[in-house]
């Protein structure tokens, strides 16, 4: 009998377990349901877009033509409102009912919304879908002040859509710094000079109140806790996201902070696999539950759950994430898990370079670069070797990195 | 598949402008090699004179500029 796999969600970690349960399984009926209205597109790319540097048509990556060739059933614009797991069945929002052999949910995030008064004003922008950056480009190609909130990886992609576009922005920030629980303060100033250079004021100790609006309900300005009232023509908020498992409500599919899977992305129910950013997923390099929101990530997540699909426990997710940030002169990167730890090293090399990196149990478990990347691919390679060298910190800072230089490793 | 063969100062070029056509990645969508090579053109570094297999003639890789590939 024909084997069925339903994979919900067609951002990178469904659309790559597409591709891999087609190469894996030929003969099998694949479909892929998205509430979005658009194929996968390139959801890295669409900050180039809203900054007004890249046009549109670059971003779309597949294009309805990709499923047909591949023989995989997509269906866009569609809601599943219910599954059934002991049926092997979803409902959608049009009461069809969809069999399933093997299901992926890969249903991603929605921004969280700020918990204060007239949070969801006209001109006040999550960013997370193409329609969001849209609506963002729009605002700032006619506005003139911006307020932006979150002062994390999401957040600072606003500040720069800000900077691209000719805003006066202010960056609200409720700590002492950009990103405080991977950087040092002095780390953090580097990116601080940078929003400046570029027309965004970072104010610390900051945060929003409430935010006020005119007599249309269009946002004019945000008041942080401290009475400061910062006028704006638009606000970009990016707090963090909320794991799109309504579907799983009401299942025994085990959550904690995300879909709980193990290194082969298979939940804690038969047959039913999730992948991308709404896992929490059993880290074999660390040896213990992570999560992670990277492209790159999503994508071998995705790729795997579909082997695992075919051939349960046939692959496993052992994988070092990424992420970079190209908005200024100089390169940001941050990798592994720069925010746990419980020992770390940092080095400052000029007013544009900087490294630092977190060690668990003398191990890398993380880190972030400015400025120079080149070290990357060696910190990598040592995390997931898990190779002991906490004690060798010195060495791990010298500007020209060489993992030669490293002492052997002891054998226990 | 045969590699294309790219000479250091040729492989590489930044734009301001990107062809609604061209294939655009980020940085971050490169595989480790074209990564490395990428942060070595940047450095001004050696660069290998073969280009990674994830990166073809016309293609744009949006790091700190839009980089053009020869």
């Amino acid at each position: 009998m024909t084997e069925s796999y339903v994979i919900i969600g067609d951002g990178i970690a469904g659309s790559s377990a597409a591709e891999t349960l087609r190469e894996e399984a030929p003969d099998a009926d694949i479909t892929v349901i998205t509430d979005e209205g658009e194929a996968l597109y390139n959801r890295i790319l669409i900050k180039e877009f809203a900054k007004g540097k890249l046009p549109e048509a670059p971003i779309s990556i597949h294009d309805e033509s990709w499923y047909d060739e591949r023989d995989v059933e997509l269906r866009l614009n569609t809601h599943v409102k219910n599954l059934d797991p002991d049926a092997h069945t979803l409902e959608t929002h049009e009461e069809e009912v969809i069999d399933y052999d093997k299901l992926l949910v890969a249903t991603g995030g929605t921004p969280t919304q700020l918990p204060v008064d007239n949070s969801d004003a006209e001109g006040i922008h999550h960013f997370w879908t193409f329609q969001d950056a849209r609506r963002i480009k729009e605002s700032a190609e006619s506005g003139e002040k911006a307020v932006i909130v979150g002062a994390g990886l999401l957040g600072i992609d606003l500040a720069a859509i800000s900077g691209a576009q000719d805003i006066e922005a202010k960056y609200l920030m409720r700590g002492d710094a950009w990103w405080r629980y991977a950087l040092s303060v002095e780390g953090a100033e580097i990116m601080h000079n940078a929003m400046r250079d570029i027309g965004v004021e970072p104010v610390f100790g900051s945060g929003v109140d409430h935010f006020e609006t005119d007599d249309d309900g269009h946002v004019t300005a945000a008041v942080d806790p401290n009475g400061d009232r910062f006028e704006c023509d638009w606000a970009g908020v990016a707090i963090g996201l909320n794991f799109n498992t309504e579907i799983l409500q009401g299942t025994s599919v085990k959550q904690d902070g995300g879909v709980v899977v193990d290194q082969h992305m298979q939940s804690s129910v038969d047959d039913i696999y999730a992948a991308g950013d709404l896992t929490r997923f059993y880290d074999t390099i660390l040896g213990e539950y992570g999560q992670n929101g990277s492209w790159g990530s999503a994508k071998e997540q995705g790729t795997i759950a579909a082997k695992n699909m075919v051939d349960p426990e046939s692959a496993e997710f052992r994988w070092v994430s990424s992420y970079s940030i190209t908005h200024f002169d100089f390169p940001f990167l941050s990798f592994g898990h720069p925010t746990i730890g419980d020992d770390e090293v940092e080095k400052k090399y000029s007013d544009t370079e900087y490294r630092r990196l977190a060690l668990k149990d003398g191990k890398i478990v993380g880190g972030v670069l400015i400025g120079d990347l080149a070290p990357q691919s060696a910190y990598k390679r040592l995390m997931k070797e898990e190779r002991v060298v906490g004690d060798q910190k010195e060495v791990l800072m010298q500007k020209k990195f060489d993992p030669d230089d490293l002492a052997p490793t002891q054998e226990q | 598949m045969s590699q294309s063969v790219a000479p250091l100062e040729r492989s590489l070029s930044r734009v301001d402008r990107v062809h609604p056509s061209a294939r655009v990645r980020h940085f971050d969508q490169l595989s480790e090699s074209a990564q490395e090579y990428v942060i070595a053109w940047a450095s001004d570094d050696a660069v290998p004179n073969v280009l990674p297999e994830d990166l073809r003639a016309d293609d744009v890789v949006v790091f700190t500029d839009y980089l053009h590939v020869a």
